[in-house]
């Protein structure tokens, strides 16, 4: 009884981790101006998740038609996550205002969206109609290539920048911490996923437990940054 | 079975590839903490030095303060003070019965001024001089400071001195009778106090001077902005002092008056 209530509480993970930095958000109020983008990220993604995680709920327990061919299908839920995630955090690495490598970050919007439109129109399909899935690895893997970007790059100015001092006060810090973690996690997990969900499906299953251990991790960071904002005051 | 290779390779690449992923990353973040760490001793390193030379600079600027101090206060004794005396001499050897009561008033007049300059430049070149401190130790000092200056005032002056304490560096009571001096001097000039006190207490290698008064003092506040005008210079020399012998002093004001706490830590030969 009991390892089913956590198996439970863990699969419906990616929507209550996302709840931590939104009660931050809700009574502490930070005031950064890097603060819009996150928030932006958290409402999207609790949407978006919530979605998702009712549609595995509706399947898993064959709410409406359970008939084969008839299983609602939530990658769509993923891809735009994707999407959103990669636009939401390169506006979060904009607003950080880093001088370094400024014109790269500032062209990754465009080069994701390139590929979005290359990928979506001649490789893959975004809507899931009358396919069997339409999990694109692609897109999760090349957002997260791109994040892991933006988070080493972000490390890296806090190494060659002479003025830095506590890093663990820098404006973002903790947000970077958690996303590159997550990303790190995430990239092999989204660049093999479509293949272990057709080779062997058991270990997609138990992976994805490790996904959502680290998007625990990413949304426990981005709620100790905006704590520590509130804290410190405006960056 | 070749399914199930495939299979397998693609589960250990998934594993070594988020195990090589995270490993990259902490190791980002380690260079970072690593990094943050070098820089903090650097500036530790820098801003020590800095200090180092903003301190041997108060010193030089407090010595030779002093030494200038030392050098007029000898040259008014040994030759302003030696011409008075002659003088005072010669006016001596005018045979007054002679002269008449005109003449002899004004032979009395000059007679009066001249040991009136004599007590003055004494008095200036003591006060310049720290004699008194190098022979009979700061309280001492401060004592026959402030009787001097309260002598034929309505100010009434009290203190109450830790007589444990016996210092081992004369250059530091130096800077504390300095201090005191300053302060005094301005509650004087701008306080317009009727009462004040002095007091000290000797806390194992910390000596804690009290200066109480009823007059109109300055706030901390009011301190800290004086001491950066221009004009502030008696202010600027208290805070380089206190910087100097690595004290505190903290301006506080209450119901009953105004009270400077100065605290400075002190090598003295007295265990208490």
């Amino acid at each position: 009884m009991i390892p089913s209530i956590f198996r439970s509480i863990f699969d419906w993970s990616e929507v209550w981790a996302l709840l931590i930095p939104l009660a931050v958000f809700f009574f502490c109020k930070p005031k950064s101006n890097w603060q819009r983008p996150v928030k932006w990220y958290l409402i999207t993604a609790l949407i978006l998740n919530c979605s998702l995680d009712f549609v595995w709920y509706v399947n898993k327990y064959n709410l409406f038609d359970s008939r084969p061919g008839h299983r609602w299908n939530n990658n769509i839920f993923y891809n735009l996550n994707s999407i959103a995630r990669l636009f939401y955090f390169a506006w979060f690495f904009n607003c950080l205002r880093q001088r370094f490598m400024h014109r790269v970050k500032a062209i990754i919007p465009y080069v994701f969206l390139l590929f979005l439109l290359v990928n979506f129109i001649f490789f893959e399909n975004f809507f899931p109609f009358g396919k069997k899935e339409a999990f694109s690895s692609r897109l999760l893997a090349t957002e997260s290539a791109f994040l892991l970007f933006y988070c080493l790059q972000y490390f890296i100015y806090l190494i060659v920048e002479e003025r830095t001092n506590r890093i663990a006060w820098q404006p973002g810090f903790w947000i970077v911490t958690g996303l590159s973690l997550y990303v790190a996690v995430s990239f092999f997990i989204f660049l093999f996923y479509e293949h272990l969900m057709s080779s062997n499906w058991e270990f997609a299953v138990s992976i994805w437990d490790v996904h959502n251990i680290a998007f625990i991790i990413l949304c426990t960071g981005i709620a100790k940054q905006l704590l520590q904002d509130c804290k410190k005051g405006p960056s | 079975m070749q399914k199930r290779t495939i299979m397998n390779n693609v589960t250990y690449l998934v594993i070594v590839g988020i195990a090589v992923m995270l490993l990259m990353v902490v190791s980002v973040l380690m260079a970072v903490i690593f990094n943050q760490k070098k820089k903090n001793q650097h500036r530790t390193a820098m801003e020590k030095m800095r200090e180092q030379q903003q301190n041997q600079l108060i010193e030089a600027a407090v010595r030779s303060e002093e030494l200038e101090r030392h050098r007029i206060a000898e040259t008014l004794h040994d030759e302003v003070g030696a011409i008075l005396s002659s003088a005072k001499l010669h006016l001596l050897g005018i045979k007054s019965e002679g002269l008449d009561e005109r003449d002899q008033k004004l032979h009395e007049k000059g007679r009066e001024l001249l040991n009136d300059v004599i007590q003055k430049v004494r008095g200036i070149s003591h006060n310049l001089h720290s004699n008194i401190l190098k022979e009979f130790g700061l309280n001492e000092a401060i004592r026959h400071f402030i009787k001097k200056i309260t002598q034929g005032t309505i100010i009434h002056a009290s203190t109450s001195l830790d007589d444990n304490y016996k210092t081992l560096n004369a250059d530091d009571d130096i800077s504390i009778y300095r201090i005191v001096q300053e302060l005094i001097n301005n509650i004087l000039k701008y306080a317009n106090a009727s009462e004040f006190l002095i007091s000290s207490v000797l806390n194992r290698n910390e000596l804690n001077l009290v200066i109480f008064h009823n007059g109109e003092g300055l706030t901390q506040e009011q301190f800290e902005e004086l001491r950066y005008q221009k004009v502030g210079l008696g202010l600027k020399n208290i805070q380089n002092r206190i910087i100097l012998l690595k004290g505190t002093i903290h301006f506080t004001s209450g119901d009953e008056g105004y009270r400077i706490n100065i605290h400075v830590p002190v090598k003295t030969n007295i265990a208490t």
